[in-house]
């Protein structure tokens, strides 16, 4: 996957041209109300891309945490209300907590670094291969099979229909 | 625009007595270039004559995605309608003072045909042309293959128009520079670790194929670059990446963008076996379909580097065009493609 863009840097590149770009050649009241409306929902997608998933598992874990809190704070108390919300905490309270998604721009940086260390590694093996070495051509080998589902992966990730806009 | 237009086109009709430019519009679509179209009415001795003309104009320097040059452009237009039967539109003026447009410009002849490849293709309304389209197409570029350098170059001023340290004068240096130049380029446009335009690069740089004889190309022969009309071609566009080079690049460019566009132009030829076979019998050349692949590798570096360093500009933020975020879609189609030429094993499709 490519860190940059990021799908907030997409986001915006849409919002700006949406602005220079479409704005201007806008002629109804209604159609400029209609684009601002899409500004604020880009913009909300934009800031909530990349906490939703990490927010999403802390507070899933926080939730079940307080199902268990609940019926302990009931206690005893009598009633089928009640016996609902121990039931509750059994059921739900008792759910394995999700692993932590470290932060986007951690990701992100960890990714990064990794596939840094390949870029060095082709430059080593080129060097080694142009030398006759053919464990060098195997471990070339043994990068590309990594690197072929990654590409397919983020060819299905990244890019939408056949052909190129404008381009008729 | 249009008081620039009138006083440049006078330059190209010194005695006429008046221009009047009319029905001025932007073009969309072409990603290198900012093009407008228009009519120039020339008034001369009482008489008028029309001249259907485009404005083909540099964008803004940051946002441009191929640095070349107008005045390259234009004397290249010329010497191809000297010396060849390649249909191009002619070219009336270069006018490289930005202070008329804003960047150097060129007005060029607007040539009839459509200009939609698609639509010869999947069944589209032209398909019964595509055959002889394709053939053609095929031919017309053996033609400019085969065509004396010399006539085209007599200056060498193609021999490195990016000025990046190209020396056609024999294959193999020209090989040598152009690959050195793809790997040292990786670190200019990659905006994120890319391995597989970097092994891509690496590749190209330590497989080479026979030499053949270095030729004028012209650089971005791909299925948006010509148009046609009943079944002929009727003008080769966008000369602007032109430069003395194997004649093997235009084969590979086109084989690789038919596949982004989803054209067929190469499957389209039928005589003497298909467009490798019509083209190998015109020249002589003998490519196999290895080299081919070969130079869709090599071309997506004489290509990609400059588009993928405009990317690059546009992740820095030198500027906020949006064309250039919309390229890391054929990006990322351009990476699969050089991971399936360069074999990488393949998840099975599913």
């Amino acid at each position: 996957m490519f860190t940059l863009p990021t799908a907030e840097d997409l986001i915006e590149g849409v919002m700006v041209s949406l602005m220079r770009d479409i704005m201007p050649e806008l002629q109804s009241q209604k159609a400029q109300v209609a684009l601002m409306m899409m500004q604020a929902l880009l913009q909300s997608a934009r800031q909530a891309i990349p906490v939703q998933l990490q927010i999403m598992a802390a507070e899933h874990n926080e939730m079940a945490t307080a199902f268990r809190d609940m019926a302990g704070i009931i206690g005893t108390s009598a009633g089928p209300e009640a016996d609902r919300i121990r039931n509750r905490a059994k059921e739900l309270g008792s759910r394995a907590d999700l692993p932590a998604i470290p932060a986007s721009s951690e990701l992100a940086g960890a990714y990064k670094t990794l596939s840094q260390g390949l870029i060095d590694t082709l430059d080593d093996l080129d060097v080694m291969i142009r030398e006759g070495n053919t464990a060098a051509e195997e471990a070339l080998g043994r990068m590309r099979q990594h690197l072929g589902p990654r590409t397919a992966r983020e060819f299905g990730a990244y890019v939408v229909g056949v052909g190129m806009a404008g381009r008729e | 625009m249009e008081e620039g237009l009138k006083r440049v086109l006078h330059r190209h009709f010194p005695d006429a007595e008046s221009i009047v430019v009319e029905e001025l519009a932007v073009i969309a679509g072409g990603y290198s270039r900012e093009t407008y179209r228009f009519d120039a009415h020339v008034h001369h001795r009482g008489e008028r004559r029309v001249y259907p003309m485009i404005l083909r104009k540099d964008p803004p320097k940051a946002a441009a995605i191929l640095h070349t040059s107008r005045q390259l452009e234009h004397d290249l237009l010329q010497r191809v309608r000297r010396h060849t039967s390649i249909p191009v539109g002619d070219s009336y003026v270069v006018e490289m003072d930005s202070a008329t447009f804003g960047e150097a410009a060129m007005v060029i002849e607007r040539v009839h045909g459509s200009g939609e490849p698609s639509l010869l293709f999947n069944g589209g309304p032209n398909a019964d042309q595509a055959e002889a389209v394709a053939t053609h197409l095929c031919e017309l570029i053996a033609e400019l293959h085969m065509t004396d350098p010399k006539k085209l170059n007599p200056d060498g001023v193609f021999d490195d128009p990016r000025g990046v340290g190209m020396d056609p004068s024999r294959w193999q240096s020209y090989m040598d520079e152009a690959t050195n130049y793809y790997v040292r380029a990786y670190d200019e446009f990659a905006f994120d670790p890319m391995p597989v335009f970097k092994d891509a690069f690496l590749d190209i740089r330590r497989n080479k194929p026979r030499p053949l004889p270095i030729t004028l190309v012209h650089g971005d022969f791909n299925p948006a670059n010509f148009l046609y009309e009943s079944g002929r071609v009727t003008a080769i566009i966008d000369w602007e990446n032109s430069h003395m080079g194997d004649p093997r690049e235009d084969l590979g460019w086109m084989a690789h963008t038919d596949l982004l566009s989803a054209t067929d132009i190469m499957g389209s030829v039928k005589v003497d076996g298909g467009f490798l076979g019509h083209y190998n019998r015109i020249t002589g050349f003998n490519v196999t379909p290895e080299e081919v692949e070969y130079f869709r590798l090599f071309s997506s570096g004489n290509i990609g580097v400059p588009v993928l360093a405009a990317l690059k500009r546009r992740m820095v933020k030198e500027h906020e065009e949006l064309l250039h975020m919309y390229i890391m879609q054929p990006a990322i189609v351009s990476a699969l493609g050089l991971a399936q030429l360069l074999h990488y094993p393949m998840p099975a499709q599913g």
